[in-house]
Formats: C-alpha cells, structure tokens, sequence
C-alpha cells in the first residue's frame, strides 16, 4: 500500500522553521568549505616553493667541521680561515665538475618571504655577478616579464607572485622591513618554480652558502655531498633544505598541520551542528506527536512514519546542501578577488577531499539523529492511548 | 460482520482490585446500518470501539470481522485492515495543523492523483464545508468544520466500517443533527458505528446498544 505521507507537505508549510535549518545546514557547509579553502592556500601557494624550486636550485650552508677544517688542527686563525676558504672553493669547484650538476657557487644569498592567508615559508636566492644571472634565470626556467637584468650591485629579479605577496613594487626595494632600501627590484620574473635571483651589494652580509644549479639526478645535496665526502651533521651546524627537505616540510609542517587545523575544526563545528540539529529536531517531532498518533491510528506502521521523517530530513539536507553550494561558489569567488589573487596566493576550486569530509560530517550528523527519531518511532502511541 | 465473544478488558491486571472496562459479553453487528453505542462516561463504549477497530488488544475474548478472527493478527494485518476497510473519527479531530482541510483528508487517502483530490473534495462538500475553505488550516476554521473535515477523512478509502468515537461532541445541534444525517445516508452501505453518550443524537439508528459498567444493559434494533 502506498504511502501517502508526503516530505514535502511539512516542509511546504513551515517555511520558516524548514528554511531555518536548510539555512543553518548550508551556511555550516559554506563555513566549513571556505576554512578549508582558505587554510589550504597556504599549502597550495607554496608548492611551487616545495616541489619545483629544489628540482632546480638547492642552497646550504656547512660547517667548517663538516668541510674537514678544524680550528685546532691550525696555530693562528689566519691559517684556519685559508684552509677553510680553499676547502670551500675545492667544494665548489668538484660540485661543478659533477655530470650531474649544472653549476655550484659560493656566493652570498638572500631570503625572500613568502606568507599564505595562515603561516607562510622561506627560501634563499643566490646572489652572483650580474653576468651570472641570465644563465641562473635560464636554468630556473623563468621568464623576465617587466624590466631588465641587474647590471650593479644590489640590483635583484623577483618572482611576481613574491612580489604581489610582499607589496613590492619594480623600481621598490625587496622586502624593506627586513633589509632596508639595499637591494633594488630591477625586474619581474616568471616561473614554474618562483625562482628569484640578483646581485650582492658590496659588503652587505645577507647570508653566504653553497647554491647548486642541479637537476633531478642531483637535487638530493646530501647524496651529493657524500659523494665528495662530505657527511652533513646538523649537530655540526650545518643547514640544508635540498628537495628531500622541502618535501618533509611540505607534507609535515604545512599539509599535515593545516590537516590537523581542519579535522579539529570540522570536529568542533560537526559535534555543535549535531547538537543544535538533534535538538531542534526533538522539538519539532515533540511538536507533531499528535500528527504520527493519528498515522499510526488511521493505519500507517511506524516504518511509514520514519520514512516520512527520514525524507523530510534527507529534503532539508539536500537543500541545506545545494545553498551551501552556491553560496559557497559565491564566497570563494570573492575570497579569490579580494584576497588570494591581490596576495599573490594560489588555491584550488574544488577540492574533492574537502568535500568529501563536508558531505561524510553531515552523514554522521544523519546518523546521530537516528537515534531520536528511533526513539521517537518507538513511542508513537494510537489514539485510543493517548485519550486514556 | 463483527461478531464478538465473551469479550473482557481489564486496566490495571497487576494490582489486586482489577478494573473491568468490558466484563465479557457477547455481541453480533449487521453488515450495513448505522449502529449506536451509549453509555455514560466510563461505561467501556470507547474500549469496545477500539477492541474492534483492532486499537486495543482485549484481555480475553474473541472479535471475529467477516468471520476472522482480528485480535490475533500481525501488526501489519492491523495497519492494512485500518488504512483499507476502516475508518476513523476520534473524539478530537486529530487534524494535522500544518496542512490544509484538504491535504487533511488526502493524508489519510490510500490513492493519488486528480480523482483522489476530487474524492476528497466531494466528501467535503457532502459535509457542507465551502470550496474557500478547503485550502485553510484548522486553525481558520471552526471547532464544527474541523469535526466534518475529520468525518470526511474518515470516508476517503470508501471503507467497510466507520467507528465514529463523539463525532458530535464539539458541534451544536444543528450541525450535529446534520452530521448524523450524513452518517446515516453513509450506512446504507456499510457499518457505521457511533459512540456516544448524548442519546439525541441517536434518534434514526438501525441498532441501538446500551453499555452500563463495562457490559451491555440493552439492545434494541429497528425492525
């Protein structure tokens, strides 16, 4: 016999208490997604950073101890900073007669900043004699997309979404809250990898290291370095961030921590949401007992009636569902024009994951609320009862 | 159509005074006519409506409705025999507050579609409820347009037996007389049975039974 308790009968007429929670259901949706999407940025924006940049350039700097140079072995300090600087340049020199390597240098570096809507991460860019740059700039597979190559001292190209993410400007200085009015953008640069490079300026020390043009066969410094005998030790004091770093840090101090961020968010929202949704839910059903009463007196069994409240429920979530949709398309768009694209960020659309774990939290929230309904269900009474 | 046997109810089986609702008597309904039962408050007409209606389990006794026997049958027995051969009107309306006059009758309907919609509307207009009127809640409409919407949804399935508990308990005399008037037209073809205990109402029955104390003090039928 077919069931003529209809979902969309109480929903049509309670628009306001149906609208209410559908609201409530979309605007959960749209919060959820657009945190994520917004903490997802950061992970986003920096791949280039931790995945293309350490294909191709690799900086570290070692310690003394780990280039086989010790302070004691030597009488005064003139001697030991010779033996240290030809252990350096005998480095430098076998890194770059590798097959693999494309170029090694000794030369000062910088470090540009590069920050998401939540954290950010660093990385330093050679700086070399300006005839040294457009092969750099080759290598890196960039494009100089306004401005020219550095012809003096402390003159620097930079990556244009560095650029958008720092607000500077071509003609401005890079980063002058930290270095001041020294080193001048002469140039925008475009690449896969957002690699920067530029010229030192005199004696200003902005950091010194090896920096390795490789290739994927030489992007793990640390097999590179034992292969000429160098063994890197961080108790030495040594600081490396080959491809194999970047990696760790990507996928351990930026995914793994925006991961944590969310499900704790999604955790928190999705035990409030149940919460309020279990409790309006018994107050509407609380509201109806004399409506599944006379159902269940005129002949409808009680798995009728559940399915009559399971349908209203699944009509609501659909619909809580589909607003939280468009208004989160809405939300994104907006977000993209206001604060990723002018940040120089990039971030995803659509992330399936995301919304998997979205449609899994309000799947759970349909499973907590079985229980009331259940209970509901089971003390639905006929009418002769009730007027005894 | 009903015949029912020795049949008893008790409230309250676990204390030492037990409550007799029924005290176990004996009763045969015709298949057709308007039947009335009557009794003062707590005489056992509702609990014998409801024990027949299959609401109520009895305690003991047997109810048999076209020669089957009905008190032992599966829950879903029940629902199909209350959703296709009874119907029902309770002393309160019962009517979902939601939902329209009419979408309060087709709730109860076992069909869809345009000739169910035109059945309900029938059955309103037979009660005397104007067209303007079918689209309101019962919170527009009267206490006595809410009990005729009640009795129209109670005739929507075309049942067998109409088990109509106080059916004029909230209507004035006129309406009241007007709705008898429609439940006796209605049992020309099938058993309605009317509970009361106001015997004004019951002045044109076919079958008149009289409950005193949970048993039947007198039957009279018209010849």
């Amino acid at each position: 016999m077919k069931s003529q308790l209809s979902a969309a009968k109480y929903i049509r007429n309670n628009k306001r208490t149906g609208f209410v929670l559908i609201l409530a259901l979309g605007l959960t949706f749209m919060a959820m997604y657009v945190i994520a999407y917004l903490l997802y940025t950061t992970s986003e924006s920096t791949k280039p950073i931790c995945f293309e940049l350490p294909r191709k350039i690799v900086c570290c700097s070692l310690s003394t101890a780990s280039l086989g140079v010790n302070y004691d072995d030597y009488e005064d300090v003139g001697q030991f900073v010779k033996a240290r600087e030809k252990a350096r340049t005998n480095l430098t020199e076998k890194l770059s007669s590798d097959p693999d390597v494309v170029k090694a240098y000794y030369t000062q570096v910088l470090y540009a900043s590069y920050n998401g809507v939540v954290g950010g991460i660093g990385y330093e860019f050679p700086l070399l004699p300006p005839e040294e740059v457009p092969f750099v700039v080759k290598h890196l597979g960039a494009e100089l997309v306004e401005g020219r190559m550095p012809e003096g001292e402390g003159e620097v190209l930079i990556d244009e979404r560095v650029m958008k993410n720092g607000g500077m400007k071509l003609g401005g200085w890079f980063q002058q809250a930290g270095y001041g009015e020294v080193f001048k953008i002469v140039g925008v640069l475009r690449s896969d990898c957002m690699g920067c490079v530029g010229t030192p300026r005199g004696g200003y020390n902005s950091g010194v290291g090896f920096v390795v043009l490789c290739n994927d066969n030489s992007n793990n410094l640390r097999e590179l370095l034992a292969k000429y005998g160098v063994t890197v030790s961080q108790d030495n004091g040594d600081n490396i961030y080959d491809v194999e770093d970047y990696r760790n840090l990507y996928e351990e101090d930026i995914r793994k921590t925006i991961d944590d961020v969310i499900n704790v968010i999604l955790l928190t929202v999705m035990v409030f949401l149940s919460i309020s949704v279990v409790v309006a839910y018994v107050s509407f059903m609380r509201n109806r007992v004399g409506e599944y009463c006379l159902y269940a007196s005129i002949g409808y069994s009680r798995s009728d009636i559940y399915g009559m409240m399971m349908r209203e429920m699944l009509v609501m979530f659909i619909a809580g569902i589909l607003l939280g949709a468009v208004t989160t398309v809405g939300m994104v768009a907006l977000l993209r024009g206001i604060l990723i694209e002018p940040r120089g960020l990039s971030a995803q659309w659509f992330m399936k994951e995301q919304l998997l774990r979205i449609l899994g939290s309000f799947a759970c929230i349909i499973g907590v609320l079985q229980i009331p309904m259940a209970v509901t269900v089971q003390k639905i009474k006929t009418i002769d009862l009730m007027e005894d | 159509m009903f015949e029912v046997k020795n049949i008893s109810m008790i409230y309250d089986m676990n204390t030492d005074e037990k409550m007799y609702a029924l005290g176990g008597f004996d009763l045969t309904l015709p298949d057709r006519g308007l039947v009335g039962i009557i009794g003062p408050s707590g005489s056992g007409k509702s609990t014998l409506m409801y024990c027949l209606s299959t609401l109520k389990k009895p305690t003991e006794g047997s109810v048999r409705y076209n020669g089957r026997e009905i008190t032992d049958i599966s829950d879903r027995e029940r629902e199909t025999l209350r959703r296709k051969e009874f119907g029902f009107v309770f002393q309160k309306h019962y009517l979902v507050p939601y939902m329209s006059a009419l979408d309060n009758i087709l709730v109860a309907g076992n069909g869809s579609g345009k000739e169910e919609t035109e059945k309900a509307k029938d059955a309103l207009r037979l009660l005397g409820l104007r067209e303007r009127e079918f689209g309101k809640r019962p919170a527009k409409l009267s206490g006595g347009q809410c009990q005729r919407v009640a009795i129209a949804r109670s005739m929507i399935n075309d049942p067998k037996v109409l088990f109509a508990d106080e059916p004029t308990a909230s209507l004035d005399h006129e309406n009241a007389f007007n709705v008898m008037k429609i439940l006796k037209k209605y049992s020309e073809d099938r058993l309605v049975l009317v509970v009361t205990h106001d015997r004004s109402v019951l002045t044109d029955v076919d079958m008149l039974v009289e409950m005193w104390d949970g048993n039947i003090s007198g039957i009279s039928s018209r010849a």
